[in-house]
């Protein structure tokens, strides 16, 4: 009986599905697309920003400079810096930053500088992206 | 479409050919438009993904093997564009439990299908269709529409062959119970109006 009942409803829906069509997109349907397409060849015929430091160069830098760290955290002060002390002599080793005068600036305000330019920094990356999503090339 | 006739496509498609492209979307863009619609659930965003998907193919046609029929590959691009799409907007593939009842006056609705008017029968099939939940309309359009066969199905939705006839069965008893229940909603439209 279920199996008949089935069958009875696999026909109608058969029956049904031949008088149905796929639906219609728009009219200028294959014009909008052949746009599109026009429209990515030309942003990919835009000049890339390419970075002057490449992100392999910076992994490099990284690398070594997390060498360096760990080896001086490694060896410590024990190390005697024999290049250096016989440099001395011959080089008055002075630090400029001494001769600086920095401006007395409180805490807050150091931190409030400090947020300020994190945030520009920030900004910048958000722009770059909303400008490389505009132009297509991401 | 024939397997010579696709193959040449195939062939001008690599070259290039912009006017083997429009052929390409003429041939095709119906059904990629439905399979879109039947996930996204919105017009606009159906054709942009149709768009999308097009575009996604004439780039790759290159990396096309042909160890599928360029159908079904152009489908699953599409097909996977629409996930994407409804990814993109932070909606889920509609999986709502639609609650169907067990389809029990099949004469009945068999006979007030056949006293309908064409259109009216194939507006209203369109708006069933449009109204099942997950992958149902658009198995039941791979399968109905295109003629595809259950693996073809199976390679465009990256599922078992056997998971395809499952939903293919539960989708045509999903689409008579909508089917069932929008007739009736018509029949009693006709004697009010």
């Amino acid at each position: 009986m279920k199996a008949s009942e089935d069958k009875s409803w696999e026909r109608f829906i058969d029956k049904a599905m031949q008088e149905a069509n796929p639906e219609e997109p728009g009219i200028d349907f294959t014009e909008k697309v052949l746009a599109a397409l026009e429209t990515k060849r030309e942003a990919s015929a835009v000049t890339r920003y390419k970075a002057p430091i490449s992100r392999l160069t910076w992994v490099v830098i990284g690398i070594v400079f997390s060498g360096v760290l760990v080896w001086a955290s490694i060896t410590g002060t024990s190390t005697q810096w024999d290049w250096a002390s016989r440099m001395s002599s011959f080089i008055n080793f002075t630090n400029p930053l001494e001769r600086m005068a920095l401006p007395d600036l409180e805490y807050s305000s150091i931190y409030s500088i400090g947020f300020f330019a994190f945030f520009v920094l920030l900004q910048i990356l958000f722009m770059k992206r909303i400008f490389d999503r505009r132009l297509g090339l991401q | 479409m024939g397997h010579h006739s696709d193959q040449h496509l195939i062939k001008r498609l690599k070259e290039g050919d912009k006017q083997a492209f429009i052929t390409f979307i003429g041939q095709y863009k119906h059904m990629v438009y439905t399979l879109a619609l039947r996930i996204v659930k919105n017009e606009e965003d159906a054709e942009e993904v149709s768009q999308d998907a097009f575009l996604k193919a004439y780039q790759s046609i290159g990396t096309f093997k042909g160890d599928a029929k360029l159908s079904t590959w152009l489908y699953r691009i599409a097909y996977h564009r629409s996930l994407d799409c409804l990814k993109k907007n932070k909606r889920k593939p509609s999986t709502t439990q639609l609650q169907y009842e067990e389809v029990t006056n099949i004469q009945i609705a068999e006979m007030t299908w056949d006293h309908m008017e064409r259109m009216e029968r194939k507006q209203i099939i369109q708006r069933a269709l449009g109204e099942l939940p997950g992958d149902d309309g658009v198995i039941l359009s791979l399968f109905y529409f295109e003629s595809l066969s259950l693996k073809e199905i199976s390679e465009v939705l990256n599922i078992s062959v056997n998971s395809v006839k499952v939903r293919l069965h539960r989708g045509r008893k999903r689409l008579a119970s909508v089917l069932e229940k929008m007739m009736d909603k018509e029949t009693i439209s006709i004697y009010e109006s």
